[in-house]
């Protein structure tokens, strides 16, 4: 380990050099914590494939003006482009100074309080599938989101989910993680998509 | 034990049903022995929930402070001679605020997204593992939710090593010391940086290096090549999170190690 640390370090510091004045410190630790990174290997983000036996495999740095960490990137990438919009209208929609990222806050179309817990669902499935891969929502946030969106009714809230069970849910049980069906999916992905054009506009 | 905030909406239901139940009595005097059972057991039950809300720390202690007033003067009432229309003053303050003050709160704690990430980390390993490797997966979860990553991290792989450690035991020390005599014999990496070791019991078991045996384990589980390189890396990452270092992960770099721990360790080595 670091056996051309002092190599590494001269070129670390010749870059430096060319940097701004004010942004000197920030930049010398970005490259050096990148050079540490590279060295112990082990430090990679564990969402990041190996490093086998001559396969350098690459991972694209984020763009310097995204906020996405590198371990969800190559999701967010994907659904931007499968969806059709720019990643920076996808990237929009959460906000990444909370770790896990979130929701940012939103404006939801549905009629009355059953379409609007039913689109908060999709859309925490969403979220779920572009942390994680899996297009299922948490009961618990599907729960906390209907407050903050003022559509939770507490004595309906899994009545209200029910109703949409049969088209875009596999299944509804209280407490429970609530899965999209492949219709679930689709309409998902289209409230994604409206919900970014609202945003930009 | 936490009341969730489903068990929260159902005992404020309690309480408008003990609220209509006293209403009925026109303020007069409580003599109904069920209706007092039901007062002391409303009061008990708030009481044991009220700790256990002030230790997660979700919301002021204020907000409890009401209810616990209210519903403590509502259980010494029972010892008096009490008019329903008592009762009714002590719960009207609980039952106007506990939605805003208690249910709300609890459910904005449940719903954040370190309880999500940490309820999702549970949610990877259900069915998979042993009730040992189980109290490991739920105190990498408490970790995760308490924003302790590198202890989640940590954790994670000892549930990893107890499956490990669980399956040698299982397939006996003779059938490990065998295929570590043959791990030994190959040349080359990795199995050239293998210690040669006698195994006869747990302990001595536990004293081997992770790294020998996930080696051994392409011996006795026949993963191949791709597996291990996957978990020495999942090793080496345990390793720098539980040495000083710059390695700061996230949230869902955690959850992504569980997805690989899962993946390479619980799918392929049986209980």
């Amino acid at each position: 380990m670091y056996k051309n640390g002092e190599r590494a370090l001269d070129r670390i510091l010749e870059l430096v050099a060319k940097c701004p004045k004010d942004l000197q410190d920030i930049c010398f630790e970005a490259l050096l914590t990148g050079y540490v990174q590279l060295e112990i290997g082990g430090a990679r983000p564990p969402g990041s494939a190996p490093q086998t036996h001559g396969q350098q495999l690459k991972q694209e740095p984020p763009p310097p003006d995204l906020h996405i960490p590198p371990a969800v990137l190559p999701r967010f990438r994907n659904s931007a482009k499968r969806l059709g919009v720019a990643i920076e209208k996808l990237e929009s929609l959460f906000d990444f100074s909370v770790d896990p990222f979130v929701l940012s806050p939103l404006t939801l179309m549905g009629k009355n309080n059953a379409e609007r817990s039913r689109q908060v669902a999709l859309i925490a499935a969403s979220r779920s599938y572009l942390a994680t891969g899996s297009w299922s929502a948490d009961w618990q946030e599907v729960k906390s989101l209907c407050v903050d969106y003022n559509c939770y009714d507490g004595n309906n809230h899994a009545v209200n989910l029910k109703k949409g069970a049969a088209t875009v849910f596999k299944v509804v049980e209280p407490g429970k993680a609530i899965e999209l069906s492949t219709d679930g999916i689709k309409e998902a992905e289209k409230l994604l998509k409206s919900l970014t054009e609202e945003n930009a506009k | 034990m936490t009341p969730s905030s489903d068990q929260l909406e159902a005992f404020l239901e309690r309480l408008h049903s003990l609220d209509r139940d006293l209403s009925k009595l026109r303020g007069a005097e409580v003599r109904k022995g069920e209706t007092l059972a039901q007062i002391k057991a409303v009061s008990k039950d708030w009481l044991r929930f009220s700790e256990a809300l002030r230790s997660m720390g979700a919301f002021p202690n204020e907000n409890l402070a009401l209810v616990d007033t209210q519903l403590k003067q509502l259980l010494q009432g029972t010892n008096a001679r009490t008019r329903s229309s008592a009762y009714r003053r002590r719960l009207r303050p609980v039952i106007a605020s506990f939605t805003d003050d208690i249910v709300v709160p609890t459910i904005r704690f449940e719903g954040s997204p370190s309880q999500v990430a940490s309820r999702q980390l549970m949610g990877e390993f259900v069915g998979k593992v042993s009730a040992e490797e189980q109290s490991y997966i739920e105190e990498a979860a408490r970790c995760l939710a308490s924003r302790c990553n590198r202890g989640a991290i940590i954790l994670l792989w000892a549930a990893g090593m107890a499956r490990l450690h669980g399956a040698i035991e299982k397939l006996g020390f003779n059938v490990f010391n065998a295929a570590l005599d043959r791990a030994t014999q190959k040349k080359g990496n990795p199995f050239n940086k293998v210690s040669k070791t006698t195994v006869a019991s747990l302990p001595e078991l536990q004293r081997c290096r992770d790294f020998d045996l996930i080696v051994v384990g392409m011996e006795l589980w026949k993963y191949d090549l791709q597996v291990f390189e996957e978990l020495d890396r999942l090793l080496g990452i345990r390793n720098s999170a539980a040495h000083p270092g710059m390695l700061r992960p996230q949230a869902l770099d955690v959850q992504q190690y569980a997805s690989k721990v899962c993946v390479c360790l619980f799918d392929v080595v049986p209980i």
